[in-house]
């Protein structure tokens, strides 16, 4: 392992700051640039700052020292533009492996100098040169040229050899670690990444680390080149990398988002060196962020848990890298342990993770062999039509799109180089990954070399031996590409089980043995061979195929199974009713028995329980080799069907689908009501056909069934997951018609909505359960919305509205301090100017709080919608010239006495003195009591928790509210209104319950602690090192006069006695939410919706189990069953910090010390203490046989000055953390 | 002055209607030391509470009758819902507010 390797293990690596900056303060002239050596030189180059190595080395060194002396660990090399390609632009290219080697020469002895002055007064440092490779000025993924989108003014090889070069000199120079920064272009750094990895196959022994850094250009979280931070991460990690992070265009705070979400998936180290806020051209530096503000930042992200690497990038000077130096010099660097990916991800310019057992459709039309008519196109090079084939496999679903040129009369090379390109214009196309398909491997690398995602190749096998098998590996590998490997060898296509497997087995052998190929990204493609042919010896052929697939991954951990499906068919060419239902039977028992992926027509695939019941069993013979007979029955029935034009008229089971003889309106109606997304597209598509414009076809039947949904729920027919199922099938509709609309909207600019929405979860805060419904139920009513997610800042919101021209702004938040963000957005919206009506919504919110608290601060209407079914009527009666003005009267009538009659209810308060209720406290015998006796102090982590055996823990009641049934489970499916929609509900849920179980979809972690505890005078808790502090209960009782306080079941340090304080946090990790992804991105909200709820059901049992675990470890003998274990019946208790017993969110904090959630459970706090992921839950233990659960009410400015005293933050403070006890 | 004598007090004082004043004058001894509990867990006083429940004698009048144990059970819930936000509206308000918003559900 190299130094700084190590070093990274044990402490946070400090970097440099700017050299750019700096040397702007030496006011450099033309001659200084030039030196001696280039006095005559045919070109100006002043601003050619690599240069300076050269011609000004003291100058360089120098600010080399200044960043050393300021603390900084490793330093860059002044080698950002040392690349010929960007020497090009001085005509120095003949110089940049002397400029490299130079340059890291200087770092070098920048370093040894200053070690050496440490060494020589008795202290130890440790300093590391970077070889600093920039990104260049040119981009490969991206045409300049807007009128030639397959335009590249660079190409892949033009940048690896020009990398190629710049290694070399830098290693030549001595440099400990390579530094890849800047990208904004992740074709550009593939390109550096190939560089790297050949330069060290052919010089291991000069091999150093490699460090890559993205940057996010803007709010859009992407970068340049338009890729995701995740899609970024899996297009790279090929390169295994020290440390991948983050650098430049943004200040730290912009940064966090991204760098968490790297932080979740990265296996490497995480670093982050951010520029000194916003370019300011009035501060001195040009940047407006001062040192400490800078430091401030990024020890916040150091506290998360997030930083390995840290430094400062534009703007930054030796005060910033000394202020964060000293700021992360005590904290821990990010934890490294149990990172590893453990599936299969690719990209385009998003992340696609393979959850196992979903099964992914690559689009099999944008391939010559595949689509006669997209071969004719590309014949005639007509690739804009060629484009919009790809477009609608994408539309259609698939997950990945295959591409493909291998014909006789195409120029393959060349039109897999333009098509790619082209495509990789669009972004509606290259979101999703691409898998470059071709016989020939000049053909596969070409498609690689313009692929910025993480792609999959098409195909390799053992067909010309070993060497040449493993070769083309090795450099797929340096691509950082996914396989495709074919049942090849060199005795040909494997046709029976045994040679399929055998084959397979001996590939991936050789893959991981010779070459430590990731299992992850192999795919094995056991060939599907055709069925029903008349020839016996092909019977068996599909299910030989599918029991390859199961008997592959179980002998090759890892892979993955892929097949071109429509090969089984192939007999039955001409007849696409039986083909389709083929590929659907075939594909059914195929996905049972683990097939991950096949190439199909998306789009084309007809419902398994859509096929006519006699249909699917001769299907189902021949495909199973029931029967020997099962080919000449499939032929005889298909020779009666051969007319038939579409699968759906002769497939489908007629009774059930009795609807589809309806008049277009009443199929489209009826789909919506239902929510059957089956025919969407073809209906949508005759729509259009008959109404000529999309919109037409949106305004008219889409709109019109959506009004009948509407009404069943305005009625209380239909309910929240039924009208959410319905949005499904709308989406599925509008994202058919999209494309007409965008060519429409560009020949007429005609637009057409109820109004545009802007809706987010206030910063801090990351549920959004409740939020995502309501945009739901907007969307289905015509309503655009714009859903910025969680955590959004004020600014984004009101940047959204304006740039969106929003109708409505909408708000959510979960926990309390979510109340304090919602006021002060409304006080900014006055500040701004602002006029736009305000929703409020969220579990903690109320009418009387919005009232009350809000209303004040902002002038045009604010209105708390309580119940999602609600929002559309409020937005139509704001919106509503003869609606509106009684409306806000009535609301406005309705706030104002609201708030007087607050005004009136603290008169009405009667509190005890503090004192008195200190006197009034909750007795216990401390002689006499048995403190519990701990198994453990310290803590511990569960990293695998069955998720079967916490499911039975699930309470289900709080899964019904979240859809606004109200009701107890089980007692709630005998609701006389919504019983039956709760039932129907449940079963959905079911469905997925038992995904996530057997598919392990959740991960659940827990980490708990025990402490050794006792109560201190003021009546706080002492837990380890740590102290909670703890409010009492002061309103006046009536019956027990005890007023509690948690502390009161701890012993006191006066009883001589310790106790036991405990401690956890639970969670179902970010996987709730990208599961949820997964049915998001298929327009699948409710399922989506489900997903999220049961995320929050599994912490919550999660929590449940892990309490009860914990009391049987401290010896506590129960024998309780759920439902009593629902029911609190235990002994102990478990508040939440933030909650009734202790309302200080900032309490949890103090958990975070103890327990390390974010490092050992991957769960954060925002800055407002809400748990990420959202599906999160932590609090305290209480043994106490008589410790209860109680609510702290009202206090009074005593308590709080006491509280914020004993705390050490101000009154003020205190007053903000606990305002909703102040009232 | 035990529990029922202030409750007596404190319904003569508000001015409950008198079937109200049966309702909860007869309440049994375990009932009446629940809704007790109640009171002392909740924000609100047990004056607050005797106010709450005439304004809800009121909405009965113009609705359906329920039973004390649901009218209880209704008030429990308003303020549970309102811990969060903390104590901002007297409960008479309160309950105002949930019924227009909600009104009473049939499993109460």
């Amino acid at each position: 392992m190299s130094q700084i390797a190590k070093a990274i293990q044990n402490r946070i690596l400090v970097m440099d700051g700017a050299m750019g900056s700096m040397i702007q303060q030496y006011k450099l002239s033309e001659a200084d640039y030039r030196g001696e050596r280039f006095k005559e030189y045919h070109r100006d180059l002043k601003g050619n700052n690599d240069l300076l190595v050269l011609t000004r080395p003291a100058v360089v060194k120098e600010i080399h020292k200044q960043y050393l002396l300021s603390g900084a660990d490793l330093i860059e090399t002044n080698t950002f533009n040392g690349t010929s390609i960007a020497q090009a632009d001085y005509g120095l290219q003949e110089y940049v492996f002397e400029m490299n080697k130079r340059a890291a020469e200087l770092a070098k002895e920048a370093c040894i100098e200053v070690m050496n002055e440490a060494r020589a007064r008795g202290e130890t440092r440790e300093c590391f040169v970077a070889g600093a490779v920039g990104p260049t000025n040119k981009t490969a993924s991206l045409s300049p040229d807007v009128n030639r989108p397959e335009y590249r003014a660079v190409t892949f090889d033009e940048l690896r050899d020009a990398y190629a070069e710049q290694i070399d000199g830098l290693i030549a120079g001595g440099v400990d670690a390579l530094l890849f920064e800047t990208t904004f272009d992740t074709l550009n750094l593939k390109a550096a990444i190939f560089a790297y990895i050949t330069y060290f196959e052919k010089f291991p022994d000069r091999h150093v680390p490699l460090i890559l850094s993205a940057t996010i250009t803007d709010q859009s979280g992407r970068t340049l080149s338009g890729q995701t931070i995740e899609a970024f991460w899996y297009s790279v990690q090929h390169a295994k990398p020290l440390s991948v992070g983050l650098n430049c265009a943004l200040g730290a705070k912009d940064m966090r988002p991204y760098l968490q979400a790297l932080s979740k998936i990265a296996n490497c180290a995480i670093s982050c060196y951010p520029n000194a806020g916003l370019p300011n051209p009035l501060a001195p530096t040009g940047y407006d962020e001062t040192p400490a503000h800078l430091a401030a930042q990024l020890k916040l992200f150091a506290e998360e848990g997030l930083l390995n690497v840290v430094g400062g990038c534009c703007g930054t000077t030796p005060p910033h890298i000394q202020a964060v130096a000293d700021a992360v010099k005590d904290l821990p660097p990010r934890s490294l342990e149990g990172r590893e990916n453990t599936t299969l991800t690719l990209s385009g310019l998003e992340p696609m993770v393979h959850l196992d057992s979903s099964f992914l459709i690559v689009g099999e039309r944008t391939n010559v062999m595949g689509s006669p008519k997209f071969s004719e196109l590309i014949k005639k090079n007509d690739f804009e039509s060629a484009m919009k084939v790809a477009k609608q496999q994408v539309e259609n679903g698939a997950n990945i799109l295959d591409i493909c040129f291998d014909e006789a009369l195409i120029d393959a090379e060349k039109s897999m180089h333009h098509f790619v390109n082209l495509l990789s214009s669009d972004p509606e196309i290259c979101r999703i990954p691409f898998m470059i398909d071709s016989s020939k491997w000049t053909v596969l690398e070409t498609g690689l070399k313009c692929l910025q995602g993480k792609g999959v190749v098409n195909s390799i096998s053992l067909k010309e031996g070993e060497k040449v098998f493993l070769d083309q590996a090795r450099k797929i590998q340096k691509y950082g590409a996914a396989v495709i490997v074919m049942a090849f060898d060199e005795q040909g296509q494997a046709a029976t089980l045994q040679d399929k497997i055998r084959i397979c087995e001996r590939s991936y052998q050789l893959l991981r043995k010779e070459l430590d190929f990731n299992p992850y990204d192999i795919i094995f493609d056991a060939n599907v061979l055709t069925v029903a042919t008349g020839m016996e010896e092909h019977n068996s052929y599909a299910k030989d195929f599918i029991e390859a697939v199961r008997e592959i991954k179980k002998r090759c951990p890892g892979v993955r199974t892929s097949g071109g499906i429509s090969n089984v068919s192939f007999s039955f060419r001409g007849n696409n009713p039986i083909r389709e239902a083929m590929h659907s039977v075939f594909l059914y028992h195929a996905i049972r028995n683990g097939l991950d992926m096949g190439i199909v027509n998306a789009g084309m695939i007809t419902v398994y329980d859509e096929i006519e019941p006699k249909l699917k069993e001769l299907i189902e013979d021949v495909i199973l080799n029931r029967k020997p007979e099962a080919s000449e029955n499939l032929v005889a029935y298909a020779e009666q069907t051969k007319n038939a034009t579409t699968a759906g008229k002769s497939a489908v089971n007629p009774e059930k689908n009795a609807w589809r003889n309806a008049p277009l309106e009443k199929r489209i109606e009826h789909a919506l009501v239902h929510g059957i997304t089956d025919f969407v597209d073809a209906d949508t598509e005759e729509a259009r056909q008959k109404y000529g414009a999309p919109l037409k076809v949106i305004e008219g039947p889409l709109m019109d069934g959506m009004k009948v949904v509407g009404v069943l729920f305005g009625e209380g027919k239909m309910f929240l997951p039924q009208v959410v199922k319905s949005a499904r099938a709308m989406k599925r509709a509008v994202a058919y018609l999209e494309p007409f609309m965008d060519a429409e909207k560009k020949a007429t600019g005609a637009t057409s909505n109820q109004g545009v929405f802007v809706i987010a979860t206030v910063k801090g805060d990351v549920h959004d359960i409740g939020k995502n419904i309501v945009s739901v139920v907007l969307s289905c009513n015509g309503y655009k919305v714009i859903d910025l997610g969680v955590m959004v800042k004020c600014d984004d919101i009101l940047k959204s509205a304006i740039e969106h021209k929003a109708d409505f702004i909408g708000m959510s938040g979960l926990i309390t301090p979510s109340l304090d963000e919602m006021i002060s957005n409304a006080k900014e919206m006055k500040r701004l100017g602002f006029t736009t009506p305000l929703l409020i919504g969220g579990a903690t919110t109320s009418a009387a709080h919005t009232a009350i608290k809000i209303v004040p601060y902002y002038d045009s209407p604010i209105v708390q919608v309580g119940d999602a079914s609600l929002v559309v009527e409020v937005c139509t009666k704001l919106k509503s010239p003869t609606l509106r003005e009684a409306y806000v009267k009535d609301l406005k009538a309705n706030q104002t006495r609201m708030r007087e009659s607050f005004e009136r209810t603290k008169s009405l308060e009667k509190l005890v003195p503090l004192p008195e209720a200190r006197q009034s406290n909750f007795k216990v015998d401390w002689q006499n009591f048995q403190t519990p006796r701990a198994p453990f102090t310290g803590t511990k982590v569960l990293d695998s928790i069955p998720l079967a055996e916490v499911a039975k823990y699930i309470d289900w009641s709080p899964f019904f509210w979240s859809w606004e049934l109200k009701g107890k489970y089980p007692a709630i499916f005998q609701h006389a209104k919504h019983g039956e929609q709760a039932k129907q509900l449940f079963e959905d849920a079911q469905v997925l319950l038992k995904d996530i179980i057997d598919h392990q979809r959740f991960k659940l972690k827990a980490v708990y602690g025990l402490f050794p505890a006792h109560t201190n005078e003021d009546g706080d808790i002492v837990a380890g090192n740590e102290k909670f502090f703890c409010l009492r209960q002061q309103k006046e009782k009536i019956t027990d006069p005890t007023y509690y306080s948690l502390s009161d079941f701890i012993a006191p340090q006066s009883s001589g006695k310790t106790d036991i304080l405990g401690g956890f946090c639970v969670t179902a990790g970010s996987s709730v939410d990208d599961f949820a992804q997964e049915y998001k991105a298929k327009l699948d909200d409710y399922s989506s919706i489900i997903i999220k709820a049961l995320g929050d059901r599994f912490a919550e049992a999660t929590a449940e189990w892990l309490h009860q675990k914990v009391r049987r470890e401290m010896g506590i003998q129960e024998d309780l069953t759920i439902e009593q274990l629902i029911s609190e019946d235990y002994v102990g208790i478990r508040p939440a910090l933030g909650y009734p017993a202790c309302p200080d969110h900032s309490e949890k904090l103090t958990l975070w010390r103890m327990l390390n959630p974010d490092q050992k459970v991957g769960v954060t706090l925002t800055e407002s203490f809400a748990m990420n992921p959202p599906s999160s839950v932590s609090g305290l233990y209480f043994f106490n046989p008589e410790a209860r659960y109680f609510n702290i009410g009202s206090i009074d400015e005593g308590q709080l000055s006491s509280y914020a005293q004993r705390k050490g933050v101000t009154v003020e403070r205190a007053r903000t953390l606990l305002a909703p006890n102040l009232g | 002055m035990n529990l029922k004598q202030r409750l007596e007090t404190v319904i003569h004082q508000q001015k409950a209607q008198p079937r109200l004043r049966d309702e909860l004058m007869n309440l049994p001894d375990p009932e009446l030391l629940n809704w007790a509990k109640s009171i002392d867990e909740s924000d609100y006083s047990l004056e607050e509470w005797v106010t709450a429940l005439i304004e809800f004698h009121l909405w009965e009048e113009k609705n359906k009758p329920l039973s004390i144990t649901t009218k209880l059970d209704y008030l429990i819930c308003c303020t549970e819902g309102s811990v969060q936000t903390g104590k901002l509206l007297p409960l008479s308000e309160l309950l105002i507010q949930y019924l227009n918003a909600h009104g009473v559900e049939s499993n109460f």
